[in-house]
Formats: structure tokens, sequence, C-alpha cells
């Protein structure tokens, strides 16, 4: 009675040695968390501070396009370090990219620029930060130029 | 006439000259095998154990055992004033044979059904124990690749950590899992195999060692005990014809 004790043990012992072995997985798509991370889906990096519309002119004088400009906030403090960028923005309508100066770590305002805009129009940027060329999750912000 | 009175004088003077030498003590050096533990009845009398007698002369019967050893009986000419030595291996009774021979095959058994499984999951379970270090170093490395995925700063990095590096090292933890998980199992069936035949091999009897030769040599003389003793009964069997 006792010896066939034995192999009954050994039968409820085992699975669980070997259960307290087991590691989870750990999925990379499961990784979201990264502000950098084209797939993150935290809070959001980027926040739209306020849109204009304004004509720019050259050195003499002559009007050369009118631009609506995307003005946000770069949430620096999010970043996993103090890291340099560049904002960037895509113009939903043509594909038209636009990148701004490159920022320090200690700069969270920056704006993004559409440019050839008319009176009354409504037009879109998908707006995200460059780091060493390559670019963050974007943000899509909409304004109507209005001069 | 006179020939037979030489004669009856000759028998007479071969009878002096005979008891004459018989009463003189001549010595007997036996080496026998096994020398540790042999006994030996003298004449159907005495039961000695020793390694040198002394004894009158003419011919005495010894009777020679030794434990797991064949009685052997013979007799010896003792010389009157002269050392002889008696060289004698007592052979393996036929029950120590088989017991030696049951021995073997209970020996045999066990290995069997002991030693071979449990080489067998000592094996296995080091097999197991390289690939759970294979799995824990693969799982390390994946949890590296999470703290570095949190310290980087620059997208086209994450990118590639996350859609080349870490695809092929989630592989890599997949396959030494998968790896680990069947020699787990191999080595836990084995485990429960080896507790089986442990519990059957040792249901299974040893086998014992039953010394008929002593009880026969034990009947062949007077043994005196605190009571007085008793008398035993036995018979030889003649080793010369066998």
């Amino acid at each position: 009675m006792r010896r066939s004790f034995i192999p009954l043990l050994l039968v409820g012992v085992l699975p669980l040695l070997f259960a307290s072995c087991y590691k989870d997985e750990v999925a990379e798509a499961d990784l979201t968390t990264n502000p950098f991370d084209p797939d993150y889906d935290g809070a959001p990096i980027i926040e739209l501070l306020g849109d204009s519309t304004y004509k720019q002119f050259n050195n003499l004088g002559v009007i050369i396009d009118t631009v609506i400009e995307f003005k946000f906030r770069v949430r620096t403090d999010l970043f996993p370090s103090p890291t340099a960028y560049e904002p960037f923005g895509v113009q939903v309508n043509n594909g038209t990219e636009y990148t701004g100066p490159v920022q320090t770590p200690t700069d969270n305002e920056a704006f993004v620029l559409h440019r050839h805009v008319l009176e009354g129009s409504n037009y879109c940027m998908d707006v995200s930060i460059k780091v060493q060329g390559s670019s963050t999750r974007s943000y899509r912000f909409c304004a109507t130029a209005d001069l | 006439m006179a020939s037979a009175h030489f004669h009856i004088f000759t028998w007479v003077l071969l009878l002096i000259s005979t008891t004459a030498d018989s009463q003189s003590p001549g010595t007997l050096r036996l080496f026998i095998d096994p020398g540790n533990n042999f006994s030996f009845v003298l004449d159907g009398k005495h039961r000695m154990q020793q390694r040198e007698v002394t004894l009158p002369g003419g011919p005495h019967r010894f009777q020679f055992w030794a434990p797991t050893r064949r009685i052997v009986d013979t007799t010896l000419a003792v010389f009157p004033d002269r050392t002889v030595d008696f060289t004698l291996r007592l052979p393996f009774s036929d029950e120590y044979k088989a017991y030696q021979f049951q021995m073997k095959a209970f020996r045999n058994n066990r290995k069997v059904n002991r030693l071979v499984p449990l080489l067998a999951t000592g094996a296995s379970a080091v097999v197991s124990t390289v690939l759970f270090i294979k799995y824990s170093d693969a799982h390390k490395q994946l949890e590296e690749d999470v703290a570095l995925y949190d310290a980087l700063t620059t997208p086209g990095a994450i990118r590639v950590l996350k859609e080349q590096d870490m695809v092929a090292h989630v592989d890599d933890f997949k396959k030494a899992e998968t790896r680990f998980a069947i020699s787990a199992g191999v080595t836990g069936g084995l485990a429960i195999l080896t507790g089986y035949l442990f519990v059957k091999s040792a249901r299974v009897k040893v086998p014992v060692f039953d010394d008929k030769e002593r009880v026969k040599f034990d009947g062949l003389a007077w043994m005196p005990g605190s009571k007085g003793g008793t008398w035993g009964g036995g018979f030889t069997i003649n080793m010369a014809k066998r």
C-alpha cells in the first residue's frame, strides 16, 4: 500500500514540478508602451495647441504661399530618456511631407506647416516626431484655412 | 610345515612392526582451500578445526567441509615421525552453485528493473536540465529585449527589435519550450516507470542459500552442547565418484 503510493506521488508531484518551470511567453505585439514605438498606444505624446493660417513672403515682399501652421506640444516627459527630435507632418490630401528644425530634448513645443492652402478649405495633417530618420506614431490634426 | 611356521612368524613380525609404527605419532599439515573456516571430522568421531594434526601412524579418515563447499571424505596415511603436507581445494556445493546462479539472475533482474531505468531517468533528467537552461536563456533573452524596448529612443531601432530580433527570439523561445516540455514529459514518464519497477522488483524475494552440506556435516559427529549435546545423523556422498 505504502509502496504503491510512490508512483502516485510522482504522478502528482512531477506535473507541479514541471509547471513551476513554466515561463510566460513575451509577445512582441504586446509591447506598445514606448512613446517612440510606431505601435505606441499610451497617452498621446503630441497635443495640439492651436492652428493659424498665414501668407508667406519672399525677400522682395511677394506672396509665395498660404499655409496653416499646426502648433503642438510634445510630451517629452514621457520619453524614456532626453532625446532630440524633429517635428514631422504629412499632408493628408497629397502626401507632401514637412520636417521641422531639430528640437533639443528640453523643447516641448513645435509646429508643422501645411502648404498651399485655400481660404475656407479644410486640411488635415498626420503629425509625428522623427528621431534619427524614423518617425513615431502620428496624430491627425485638421483645420480650416482662415486668414 | 616349516613354510607355514615361517609365514606365521612373518605375519607376527609385520603385525608387531605395524603396531609399533601405528603407535609412533606423525604430523599432517593441512592446506585446505578455503583456509580460514574449514572443519573436519577425524575418524568419524572428532570434529576439529585446525591446520595441523598429530596422530598415530596409519590410515585415518578425514571428512573435510567448509561453508558453501561440499564434504570431501578421504583417508590419509600418517607416517610415524614424519610431517606430511596435504593440499585440498574443497569444491563448491551444488546448492551453492544453484544459489549463485539464482543470485546472478536476481542481480540481473535488479539491474534491468532498477539500474537501467534509473540511469535512463538520470540521463533524461540531465538532458531536461540542459534543455531547461536553454529554455531559461531564451526567456532571459526575451526579458532583455523587453528591457531594451523600454530604453530605446529610436523608432527605427524599435521596429527592427520588434519585427526582426524579437521574432527570432520568440521563435527560439517556443522551440526551447517545446523541447523542454517533451524532455520533461519523457523524464517524468521514466521517473514513474522507474518507481513502478522499483516497487515491482522489491517484491522479488532475495534468494536464500540453504547449506545442506552443513546439515550433513553437522550430523557426522557428536556435538557436545550445554545440556550434554545430541546425536545427529547424516550421510556422505563419495566425492571420488562424482
